[in-house]
């Protein structure tokens, strides 16, 4: 196979593997080749998309995956294919929840509602159908609730491609030394 | 006692309302008046139009944490050391509280930001290669079945139906029982020996919600009557059926 083929057969595999992504080394193993030489491919295939504004799609990262998807700048036109009931938006005590298992994770659902004040069971629930969490064997306090941790999906849908890439938590801080109380 | 817009159903919690009463008097958290911010938040639930018990109560419950704090403030003090620790001790615990979720609400707004970001790259579901044999070595020996893995399948044949109407909370009276259904599958299944993908099976049935509802119900009950086998590979996360003879 000379390289212009390769890259086709690279495409079709992204392609088929659609929105699961695919891994380096599962490439490898499918295209029998070494990893430096996908690298390259995957690099040219991702320069190609990118400055050729003729094509539609893109290589997005998330994880440790490849994934081909379509570009951002046409997402309006797609949306008119979507069925709008399907298309929920993460209410506030999602993005809380899921906020909080993201950089405290893993952690189980009583140290979650002592965080939030609030009982979290319907926003666990709701996080866990989409796939956005997963349980995690059991936490060692009392009681030995469930523990959770985000998914690779989570990765996916906020584009991201490891934890460490989260932006640090921002401490209040206390104005120039002022007593705690008065 | 001033009248406030009262909604509960924009904050998330007792301590979102909280950090927004203190934001609202653009008080400092580390210098709030523990008995003034207690009244306030008494005051709005006060003016809370329909207080939902659900949700009302973990809002009583700070309410309840605030007063006890408020109280020990207006004692007259005791010259004693440990009476001034544990007020302390509160105040302070309930502003560590406050701060640590300030935090995770402040980073919500990166999160959502994120989020807005992200779901504009689409992507098609993974193609399954039609008469794929599953190879046993990818079936774990002890194979767990992941309810919601299941459930999720059968969102997403859901979400491919364009239901008529939008769903109301009107009882609609099945045509298809789940017993029905249970026959039907075990007709289709029990021809082949093959593995089916859970999508494959659920393909030969018209997509309504009722009979997805009964297909659901269906397979759980082949399944607790070890009828049919349900397995997961970890490794493709697909759901697989198989007929016991």
């Amino acid at each position: 196979m000379n390289n212009a083929e390769k890259i086709a057969l690279l495409e079709g595999l992204l392609f088929l593997v659609g929105d699961e992504g695919i891994m380096l080394d599962e490439i490898c193993e499918v295209l029998e080749l070494e990893p430096n030489e996908v690298t390259l491919l995957l690099t040219e295939l991702e320069k190609e998309y990118q400055q050729n504004t003729r094509r539609g799609f893109i290589i997005t990262k998330f994880a440790k995956k490849y994934r081909l998807t379509t570009k951002k700048e046409y997402y309006s036109f797609y949306l008119k294919l979507a069925n709008n009931k399907f298309e929920s938006k993460l209410s506030q005590a999602a993005l809380e929840t899921l906020a909080i298992i993201a950089y405290r994770g893993p952690i189980s659902k009583p140290e979650i509602e002592d965080l939030r004040g609030v009982n979290s069971d319907n926003v666990i629930h709701k996080l866990k159908a989409r796939e956005l969490i997963k349980e995690v064997g059991k936490s060692e306090i009392a009681g030995k609730p469930m523990n959770y941790q985000v998914t690779e999906e989570f990765l996916k849908v906020f584009k991201l491609s490891s934890l460490s890439e989260l932006p640090e938590l921002q401490e209040t801080k206390l104005e120039d030394d002022e007593e705690l109380f008065k | 006692m001033e009248r406030y817009e009262v909604n509960l159903e924009q904050f998330t919690g007792p301590l979102d309302l909280l950090l927004h009463l203190i934001k609202g008097k653009e008080l400092d958290i580390f210098t709030i008046s523990l008995a003034q911010l207690t009244d306030q938040f008494t005051g709005y639930l006060a003016n809370v139009n329909d207080l939902n018990i659900e949700m009302a109560s973990e809002y009583l419950l700070m309410a309840s944490y605030l007063v006890e704090i408020k109280t020990k403030l207006l004692i007259p003090k005791q010259e004693v050391e440990i009476e001034d620790n544990y007020e302390t001790d509160l105040r302070n615990e309930l502003i560590a509280r406050l701060l640590e979720y300030k935090k995770i609400k402040e980073v919500t707004k990166y999160f959502k930001a994120q989020h807005e970001q992200g779901r504009q790259y689409l992507s098609k579901p993974k193609t399954i290669i039609k008469g794929n044999k599953v190879p046993d070595e990818q079936l774990p020996l002890s194979p767990k079945i992941n309810v919601d893995k299941l459930a999720n399948t059968f969102l997403k044949m859901l979400e491919r139906i364009n239901l008529q109407r939008p769903l109301q909370s009107n009882i609609v009276i099945s045509e298809v029982s789940p017993e029905d259904m249970a026959v039907k599958i075990v007709q289709l299944m029990g021809v082949t020996t093959k593995t089916w993908l859970l999508e494959e099976l659920l393909s030969h049935f018209e997509p309504t919600l009722q009979i997805f509802v009964a297909c659901f119900i269906a397979l759980l009950d082949l399944a607790r009557s070890q009828k049919i086998v349900i397995e997961q590979s970890d490794h493709l996360e697909q759901i697989y059926l198989t007929f016991q003879e």
